[in-house]
Parts: structure tokens; C-alpha cells; sequence
């Protein structure tokens, strides 16, 4: 099975939103939030829409079966 | 409802917050990840059962041994990582896939020792010409073998499957 990759981290950072807060808009655990953003854990569909909605974007911006570019790499590119 | 009823579900109730169970369960245990005790469990279990294997006449330390693993296994399931269908806590996807996973491997293994086992008692009755009473002593054993398994390996895996997550 591929391994999805996510931004589940960087968005919730951006928000200033902890773990537990997502994990209680989506209706699961904090550890489970914390497997996600390590890569431990594909989500189902349901929970990667619920998580999407959650920040109120598209679903392909968090999750990629693709690496995602880095912060760093994407600040360099658009300096460029 | 009725005087009566009132009188005897509040006696029912009391009955059973006697017994310490209910508290147990509303309780909130914290779940950890037990890499080595399980292990343990099953060394004690396994080398208990081969012990009462090679040396039939004194079975009984190996089942000494084999009640040691049996021991340890029984607080596995309550502190360990996987977390029980119906519990307080809420069992989200992750959880239910690691349960799953973990009961897979522990349902094979408990099978394949059963296997494995019953056709090694069976051989080794035959070669060393056991009584009926030792061949039922080595089946006990067995058993109470699977028993460990049931109990160890499910949580075996489960803890070294998944690392815990710090929090944040």
C-alpha cells in the first residue's frame, strides 16, 4: 500500500491549533493526529475529508501520494 | 416506576459497584507500549511447556512456569496499547486497525502452536511410551500455552508495531 504523505503538521501550525483540538473536530484520538503527521498512519477517506474540512481546504492540498516540496524549498522557489 | 422496582435496581447497582468492577471501569487506565513483558510472558511460557516436555516426571515446574507467564499475561490486555471492544475510551480507526492487526497475529500464532504442539505431545508420547496421566499433564500444559499466547501476543505486536506519540 503507498504510504500517503500529508501537511496535516504545517496546517495546524499555521492555525496555532494543537493536536487535541483537531482531534476533537474530527472525532478521534490525539496519538492518532500524532501518527498521522509522523507518516506511521494512512486516514481513511472519511477522516482525510474531515481533516480538509477542518482547515477548509482541498483535500489534495494536505494529502499527496507524493513527498510535499518543503516550506524552506517553496520560499526559495517563489524568491526566485 | 414502580416502589419496588426503584428499590431493587438501587440494590442491583450497589451489588455491583461492590464487586469494584464499575469503578474499575469508568476509571481512565493509561495505555502504554509493553515491548518486554510480553516476551517475557512467553519465554516463561514456552520454555515451562518444553521443560515439562523433556522432562515428563516433573512436569509440574514447567507448569509452575508456564502459570508465571499466565500471570504476567493477564495485566497485558488491560495496560497494554490495544484497546478492548466496548471500553470507556474511544476506539477511533487507528486503533480498531491495530487491534485488528494485532489479533490477526496472535489468533495465527495461538493456531499454529496449537498445531504444532498437539502432533509434538503425540510424537513424543509415542517414542517415550507416556502413561495416559502424563499425556493429559503435557495437553493441560499445552493449553494453558495458548492461553499465554492469546493474551501476550496481540499486545507483542501492538508494541512494536507503533512508537508512542509524544504530546504536543
Amino acid at each position: 500500500m503507498p504510504q500517503i504523505h500529508n501537511r496535516i503538521a504545517l496546517f495546524r501550525a499555521e492555525r496555532g491549533m494543537s493536536r487535541r483540538a483537531l482531534a476533537e473536530a474530527v472525532g478521534v484520538n490525539p496519538q492518532t493526529i500524532g501518527y498521522l503527521e509522523r507518516g506511521d498512519y494512512s486516514p481513511s477517506l472519511e477522516l482525510g475529508m474531515k481533516i480538509a474540512a477542518v482547515f477548509e481546504a482541498p483535500v489534495e492540498l494536505l494529502f499527496s501520494f507524493t513527498p510535499f516540496e518543503s516550506v524552506a524549498a517553496a520560499l526559495r522557489r517563489a524568491a526566485e | 416506576m414502580s416502589h419496588f422496582n426503584q428499590r431493587l435496581f438501587a440494590r442491583l447497582d450497589a451489588a455491583a459497584e461492590h464487586t469494584g468492577m464499575p469503578a474499575l471501569a469508568r476509571h481512565d487506565i493509561r495505555r502504554r507500549h509493553l515491548r518486554w513483558l510480553p516476551i517475557l510472558a512467553l519465554a516463561l511460557a514456552a520454555g515451562g511447556w518444553a521443560w515439562g516436555l523433556a522432562r515428563p516426571s516433573t512436569a509440574w515446574l514447567g507448569y509452575g512456569a508456564i502459570t508465571l507467564g499466565f500471570a504476567i499475561g493477564v495485566f497485558l490486555p488491560l495496560f497494554g496499547p490495544i484497546k478492548p471492544w466496548g471500553g470507556p475510551r474511544l476506539a477511533d480507526e487507528f486503533d480498531r486497525q491495530v487491534r485488528q492487526k494485532a489479533f490477526l497475529y496472535g489468533f495465527a500464532a495461538v493456531s499454529f502452536a496449537a498445531i504444532f504442539g498437539i502432533w509434538t505431545v503425540l510424537g513424543l508420547a509415542v517414542l517415550g511410551d507416556w502413561s495416559r496421566s502424563i499425556v493429559l499433564g503435557q495437553i493441560a500444559n499445552l493449553n494453558y500455552l495458548l492461553f499465554v499466547l492469546y493474551l501476550a501476543v496481540p499486545t507483542l505486536h501492538a508494541s512494536w508495531t507503533t512508537r508512542p506519540v509524544e504530546e504536543d
